[in-house]
Order: C-alpha cells, then structure tokens, then sequence
C-alpha cells in the first residue's frame, strides 16, 4: 500500500533513485510558498519531470535532445565504454527518461556561482548510461547495458 | 523485582532494519542484562531482483542495497563479476578501472565514516536541539562540559559540509553519489582528466584535515570519556576482514587494508579462508517447511533443506528461539 492510499491524503511524488535533493527542496518551498503544483499522471510535479529548462515541454526520451547526439551533433557513437565523449545508444541508452530530469541536472552543473565541480554532475559526463531511476518502471526488465526497447 | 524484558525495533538511524532485545533480570541483588539478542529482521530480497537479468546489472542492483555504503556493494558486484567474466591482466585499462574504482569507493569510504560518527552516533552524546527530529529523544548519562559540548556540536554542523564535499568528490568520477552508475563488469565508465585530478585534490585536501585535525582527536576524546564501554558488551572478539583497495592487477591483489582473520586471545591475524565460509540459518527466523519456501527456487530449497537439518541438529533452547 503506498503512502497516498494509507494516509487518504495527496501526495507529490519525487521520483529519483536518490530522488535529487534540489528537486525535494523546490517542492516544499514551492509548497511554503502557497504555490499549486502541476502533476503528470504519475503525480510527479511537471516543471521537474515533462519540460526541459527552456520550460517547453519536451520529448520524454533523453537521447533526443543529449548533448551527445549523433544527428544533432555528429557525436561518434561508443562501441565500447571508456571511449570519452561518445554517444552511449549502442551501450544502453537511451532510457525512456524525461527530458526535464537529464536538462535540470545539466543546468544545475552550469550554474556559473556553483564554483564545484562534482554537483549535478551528468552521468553522460563519465560515459555511463542513463539507467532511468526517475522511471516507475526502475529498475525494469530490461538489461542497463543492451540498446533500449521501447516498451509497447 | 520482576524479568524485564524490552525492545527497540527497528534500530532507528544507526540501523534501520536492526532489532536489540534484552532481558533484565535481578542477579545476586544487582538487576542487570542477562541476555541481549540481536536480530535483522528486514527482507531485502535483492537475490530475487536479479534472478532473470543481465548479470552485468548487478553493480547497478546491488548498489541499492544502502545508502550509506553503495559503493561497497557496487563494488563487490564488479569484482564478481570481473571474476565471472574473467577478467585479467596487468593492462595499462586494468589500472585505470582499479584506480578509478578505489578513487569513488575511497570517498564513501571517508563519506561513510563521518556520517557514522557525527550524524548517526554523536547524537547520543550530545543534546540536540530543542525540535524534531531531536525530540523526543533522552538526556541521560552526559558527560561532557559546556566547551566539549560546544566542541562537538560545531564539528556535528561541519561534518555535514565534508560529507557533502566528500559525496561531491566522489561524484567526479561516479557521476552521481549515492548509486554511482560508473562501476561496469571489467572496469569504470569514467576517463579522467587533468582538470579532474585537481578538483578531487582540491576536495581531498579539506577532507584529510578534517579527519587528522577534527574526528581522530574527537574519537579519542569521546573513547576516554567512556572508557568503560570499551569492555562493556564486548563481543567474542572473533574478527575478520575481507581487505580493500587493489594495489596491483594481479589475481590475488596487495591491499591497502589487508584482508586477514583475528580469532579471540593473543595471536597474530592469519589469512582468510574464503572457501570456509559458508551459508547458515540456524539463528534465522525462517520457518523450514512453509508452503512458500516449496514453492522456492532449487537453490532455496536446498537452502531450506539444509536448514532443516540445523534446525532439527539444534538443542531445544535454540528451536525455541527460532
């Protein structure tokens, strides 16, 4: 029994596994604030998880819009891993991940005042595959490491 | 006075799956534990979810099991799995997986110790503030004076800053702390770069101060000021260690934390013998001949099979325990 159907109360859901700190925050100061929040049908707030950071809403595979992709950005496609910088579609991805969850990451380690390095540090950037822990599929059937099957 | 017998389950924040019981009991005129039972009493069942995948997801699965120690167990998942795939060699991509490897495990490592001790430990030794989740909670056996208390709960407000610094540092090359996606069946994902080894140094610097100049001298300080407990409750004192952190590529690698064995009573350590360990449930609260544990996998049931015969080899006490 999930925590809504005890309680009979409604509940935001955070999904991530960890869900992403910054992601839980802006929540509940979104809810301090008296704010309203949008829901997808898996009561995941909207901003966060269905639009990218432009706040247009966006496809919800992550390798549409990846800094890595081979046809918006002639990236080579990784036959391997440890090949630094290539696209990981043969490798495993890409996962069935909104866009909004890889975009915010992206931008959160952009942020010019964050002086560190490591926040938000893109799990592209070392070479490993998207494994869609946002997803309410996580872990899912499939295997991380075959190119993804969308489910039917 | 009457046999007291008492509780706590779950173990909250040191161990959420934990349960102490104890039974207090008036002994010569002294009341006093008489019997202390420990128990993990909560079913994971990570064997199940990764019956029917793709081996190579194990570091990913098994990663999940804590989040205080993921990388640990990401980590044996990898070794495992090199060993299943076997993995070998001394190739310049071998020492660039393992030094990798032990760079992210070594920052949980840090990350793990300064969690244990500041943020799940020292809130026994120190009022907390006057809110939850402090209250309610107890204030008994205090023993520290205004300056040590101030002492301790500045370095309880720094410990989280380092711990997050040493998260971060390890995110450098997992990509993301806890459940790092970088650990892969021969190896680590991540290639690094000259800018990478200095933003890890520059995390590393800070953090090895803190553990030379803050937690060392308060683990010590917290140790003499209940030198009682290193005697109370002590265990049998059988130790041993499974070792960390491959210096080399060899099969049987040096370790930087030897791996050995440390029986009770004077002694050296000896080496360990992996093949001596074996499964056992002949303190665990299954019962043998369930409908469910039939319906089993073989592997189970051969578990079952042999529980049985422990269970039935028990001495009376010990089934009724059960």
């Amino acid at each position: 029994m999930g925590v809504r159907a005890f309680t009979g109360l409604p509940t935001i859901h955070i999904s991530g596994c960890p869900a992403n700190p910054d992601w839980i925050v802006w929540a509940v100061v979104e809810l301090l604030l008296g704010h309203t929040i949008e829901l997808d049908a898996d009561r995941r707030p909207t901003a966060l998880y269905s639009t990218g950071h432009t706040g247009q809403p966006e496809a919800p595979i992550i390798h549409d819009k990846c800094p890595r992709n081979p046809g918006l950005f002639g990236t080579p496609v990784a036959t391997h891993f440890g090949e630094d910088g290539h696209c990981l579609e043969a490798l495993g991805l890409p996962r069935p991940v909104y866009q909004g969850a890889l975009q915010r990451v992206l931008v959160r380690h952009r942020r010019p005042h964050v002086s560190r390095a490591a926040p938000g540090t893109l799990v592209h950037r070392i070479n490993a595959p998207c494994h869609g822990c946002v997803e309410k599929t996580f872990p899912g059937p499939q295997s991380f490491y075959e190119p993804y099957q969308p489910e039917s | 006075m009457p046999v007291i017998t008492a509780a706590i389950d779950p173990i909250t924040r040191i161990e959420g799956h934990l349960k102490i019981e104890v039974k207090i009991d008036t002994v010569n005129g002294v009341q006093q534990v008489v019997e202390a039972f420990s128990m993990g009493t909560l079913f994971r069942g990570f064997e199940k979810l990764l019956e029917g995948r793709d081996p190579r997801d194990a570091t990913i699965i098994t990663s999940r099991i804590c989040g205080v120690c993921p990388t640990s167990h990401a980590m044996a998942a990898a070794l495992q799995l090199d060993s299943a795939f076997l993995v070998d060699g001394d190739t310049p991509e071998r020492t660039a997986s393992r030094l990798l490897r032990n760079l992210v495990h070594g920052a949980c490592y840090i990350e793990s110790a300064i969690l244990h001790f500041y943020l799940l430990s020292l809130p026994d030794y120190i009022p907390g503030l006057p809110m939850a989740p402090w209250l309610p909670g107890w204030d008994v056996g205090r023993r520290f004076d205004p300056d040590t208390r101030a002492r301790f709960s500045n370095h309880f407000v720094e410990a989280i800053a380092m711990r997050r610094a040493a998260h971060e540092m390890g995110a450098i090359y997992g990509g993301k702390l806890p459940h790092t996606p970088g650990y892969i069946a021969g190896g680590f994902t991540a290639v690094s770069s000259a800018d990478n080894v200095a933003a890890f140094g520059a995390y590393l610097e800070p953090l090895i101060d803190f553990v030379q100049s803050r937690y060392l001298p308060d683990a010590d300080l917290l140790a003499s000021l209940w030198s009682e407990y290193l005697a109370l409750g002590k265990g049998y004192g059988n130790l041993l260690a499974f070792g960390v952190f491959e210096l080399d590529n060899n099969p049987a690698p040096t370790l930087l934390l030897q791996r050995g064995l440390k029986p009770a009573g004077p002694g050296p350590a000896q080496p360990l013998d992996l093949a001596e360990i074996t499964e056992q449930v002949r303190y665990s609260c299954m019962r043998t001949a369930t409908a469910t544990t039939r319906r089993r996998t073989r592997h189970q049931r051969s578990v079952s099979q042999r529980q049985r015969v422990l269970v039935d080899q028990s001495p009376p006490l010990r089934r009724r325990a059960l």
